[in-house]
């Protein structure tokens, strides 16, 4: 399920306290997450993010700065992949 | 060693003797000394756990050691510099370096066993120093699960021995993988390295998990003026007879041969004899799997000789690096959570990586490999 309007304010507001202003990359990145844990209960691991973004992972550490995948799941709350 | 340090008494015996001090170069720098004086004295390190560091600009690069002693320092961060390949560093850059170091750092520069430079400093200044390493020509990385930095040995800008240009090669690869030891995204952490010979001396098949080590495929080449001269001027032909591990020299009262089906085509005889030089017929073995960490299922290890020759013509590394990047991306795909190249192949079996990468499987090197590979 991909997260409601509200939802999405809120986590816009806390990737603002994190000083990220999100544009269309960044939610892209945020709707797969969404829904790659609709399926696995957690969000991908960077590698499967590069591969179903189709992004580099250079863009996508420029996206989420430091550590992209704990970054997504500080802002939108969603679990760690194990692999982390 | 400032005045004020005379107090640490377990230093200041590591202060003694002829040989130089570790202690002297730390006291002459702003290092905690009463950190270590304190690890010496309670038997265990006053250091606790490292870690990562998230510094938005610099994903790798970056480390901590964390403190058990916070009354004397509550942290000690670090940048990790890329070393150039072959481990040279011009006067000029070190002098950069060690500016670096006296500005944002300790004054202290550590040249680390796993062929990386590192200054000690503080978060808030990582930044800053970065931005005039650059400047320096020299950058940051390796650290976290990345591809770590290439080391290599001196290769022929400094060695006789050397059949490919090991530096070179590293260089390459360093420069082809810059993104991959600056981003970390893989499994585990992979150290890779470069010998130029069979000598191995960065120690590579036993230390990296991928190595490329120099070889070469036809037979050592046997000057007989030059064995004559050197038989004259003493040299123990009994000894260079005995020094072959599969006794493949042949002496035949009046010239040396070798025996092409026993030679392993190391380097002993090359090594000890300068009549003896190695082959023409020169590429890199490609080994992976090495590693001395005791994690893992499978502990220290020598790694696999996946492909036993790799022919360079022109110095043209292309293929190399084709064949290490679908190997990181294979193993990064299949491994598991903190899974080493080594414990990953022999998980997955080294005919299933080399099926997977679409080489000709040589299994008799597998099977037998005393045997001549080439």
């Amino acid at each position: 399920m991909l997260p409601s309007d509200e939802r999405k304010r809120e986590i816009a507001a806390r990737a603002r306290e994190r000083g990220i202003i999100l544009n269309e990359d960044h939610w892209k990145l945020i709707a797969i997450s969404y829904k790659y844990y609709e399926q696995h209960h957690t969000i991908c691991t960077l590698r499967n993010l590069i591969k179903l973004s189709g992004l580099e992972k250079k863009q996508i550490y420029k996206l989420f700065p430091g550590n992209p995948i704990g970054e997504i799941s500080q802002i939108t709350g969603l679990p760690m992949p194990k692999e982390c | 060693m400032p005045e004020a340090s005379q107090k640490y008494t377990f230093c200041r015996t590591l202060l003694n003797g002829p040989s130089p001090s570790h202690v002297r170069e730390l006291g002459n720098s702003r290092y905690p000394l009463a950190m270590y004086e304190q690890g010496l004295a309670a038997g265990e390190s006053a250091y606790d756990h490292g870690g990562y560091i998230n510094i938005p600009e610099l994903p790798s690069g970056v480390g901590v050691r964390n403190s058990c002693r916070p009354e004397i320092i509550e942290e000690s961060a670090y940048l990790r510099i890329l070393q150039p390949a072959g481990g040279w560093l011009s006067a000029g850059t070190l002098e950069k370096l060690a500016a670096c170091a006296e500005t944002y750092g300790k004054s202290l520069i550590h040249f680390t066993s796993g062929g990386t430079i590192e200054i000690y400093t503080t978060r808030e200044q990582m930044v800053p120093a970065v931005r005039e390493l650059n400047a320096a020509g020299l950058d940051v990385g390796s650290t976290g699960n990345d591809l770590r930095c290439l080391t290599a040995c001196c290769g022929p800008a400094r060695c006789d021995a050397a059949l490919i240009d090991a530096p070179a090669l590293a260089t390459y690869l360093g420069q082809r993988f810059i993104d991959e030891q600056q981003y970390p995204g893989y499994p585990q952490k992979v150290k890779s390295g470069v010998s130029g010979c069979p000598n191995d001396c960065t120690r590579a098949m036993m230390q990296k998990d991928h190595s490329f080590i120099g070889v070469y495929r036809d037979l050592p080449q046997i000057n007989s003026e030059a064995l004559l001269a050197w038989q004259e001027a003493g040299g123990d032909l009994k000894g260079l007879l005995a020094s072959c591990p599969t006794e493949a020299l042949v002496w035949t009262g009046s010239t040396l041969a070798v025996d092409p089906q026993k030679c392993w085509h190391c380097m002993v005889c090359i090594n000890l004899c300068p009549a003896i030089r190695p082959g023409r017929e020169r590429g890199v073995a490609w080994v992976a799997g090495g590693k001395y960490g005791h994690r893992g299922p499978q502990g220290p290890m020598v790694g696999y000789v996946l492909v036993p020759f790799i022919p360079i013509k022109d110095n043209d590394y292309t293929t190399i690096g084709d064949l290490f990047g679908a190997f990181l991306e294979l193993w990064a795909d299949n491994a598991q959570k903190k899974e080493r190249v080594g414990d990953f192949i022999s998980r997955v079996g080294p005919l299933w990586v080399i099926k997977e990468l679409g080489l000709n499987a040589v299994p008799q090197i597998l099977i037998s490999p005393g045997r001549n590979g080439f």
